[in-house]
């Protein structure tokens, strides 16, 4: 008697088993095939700086983009008390929109890498 | 929602991370990974205390830590009388659980870190199956410490490229998990097909 495929008995007998199994597969692909993308992205773009985001303090740009507090304080017109306050906060006291602010101190930044 | 979530950090700072660590260690939705990145850079520009935003980080997780285990541990006699009622799953489950109470603590420290997606379950699993709480509790705060000192020390020494280190950082994560998962699968198909070819084996004699 020719003895049955292992994959033909476990699919016989344990058939949970083998689509949990399955399933964990596909979800190990579908983060492997994003994982790639990704990271092409980034290889592509890390010699750019990644974007401002509304969260980012003053300090914390700063520090990111190796630029010192006070002078991207005088770049965004000197808020008072720049200490844990985001852009967002900062554009908020000044009446604007937070994504003026941003590409502002973008274009500083590219100027001042330069 | 984590936009803003992060918006919140600079000014509730510590709490705040602490609150969102021991939510990620009770299955809830919060990108805790994300934030202690976020927190590091911070620290590191000086507009959190780097000290105090470990310790509340670390505290929020291993408090989590010690509440899923004992809702797991609140299940343990449910759990037991299952085992009890004999059968072949109820073997199956018995044979899981002893296991677990052997080498859980392995599995306790690897899912805090490196296979974090699964460390809420764990939890709840390390305690329902009765994995000792002094071996629970020492691999939670080895496991802890490890996964905020990466995060946190990311953060602080990467944060121009946070934007980009993220996605592949989660992709990663659930990669791991995924495959850990599939292994763990394979490892028990693998047993039961040895046990059939045993049963086979000796029906044929």
């Amino acid at each position: 008697m020719k003895r049955p495929a292992p994959l033909r008995v476990l699919w016989d007998h344990h058939k949970p088993t083998m689509i949990l199994l399955g399933l964990a597969l596909v979800v190990a692909l579908f983060f492997s095939v994003r994982f790639m993308l990704h990271w092409v992205y980034w290889q592509d773009h890390r010699h750019l700086r990644p974007d401002i985001e509304p969260w980012m303090t003053v300090g914390y740009v700063a520090h990111a983009w190796h630029a010192e507090p006070l002078v991207l304080a005088n770049v965004l017109g000197q808020p008072e008390d720049i200490r844990r306050k985001t852009l967002e906060e900062i554009a908020h006291d000044q009446n604007r929109p937070v994504a003026a602010l941003i590409s502002e101190l973008s274009a500083f930044l590219e100027k001042d890498a330069q | 929602m984590t936009e803003e979530l992060l918006a919140l950090l600079p000014d509730y700072g510590a709490p705040l991370l602490g609150v969102v660590t021991l939510l990620s260690c009770l299955a809830l939705p919060v990108p805790a990974s994300l934030f202690m990145m976020a927190a590091g850079g911070f620290a590191a520009a000086g507009d959190l205390p780097l000290g105090l935003t470990i310790l509340a980080a670390l505290s929020g997780a291993m408090i989590g830590d010690q509440i899923g285990y004992a809702l797991g541990r609140s299940g343990a006699g449910w759990l037991q009388r299952i085992e009890n009622r004999g059968g072949k799953q109820a073997m199956a489950l018995s044979r899981a659980s002893a296991l677990t109470r052997k080498r859980g603590n392995i599995a306790v420290f690897l899912s805090r870190w490196l296979l974090s997606p699964l460390g809420p379950y764990v939890n709840f699993v390390a305690g329902a199956a009765r994995l000792r709480w002094h071996k629970f509790t020492l691999a939670s705060a080895a496991g802890e410490v490890t996964w905020v000192a990466i995060y946190v020390g990311i953060g602080a020494g990467a944060a121009d490229q946070f934007g980009y280190l993220w996605p592949v950082i989660s992709d990663m994560l659930g990669l791991l998990a995924a495959l850990a998962v599939a292994l763990l699968l394979a490892l028990r198909l693998h047993h039961m097909l040895q046990l059939h070819r045993q049963l086979n084996h000796t029906k044929r004699r």
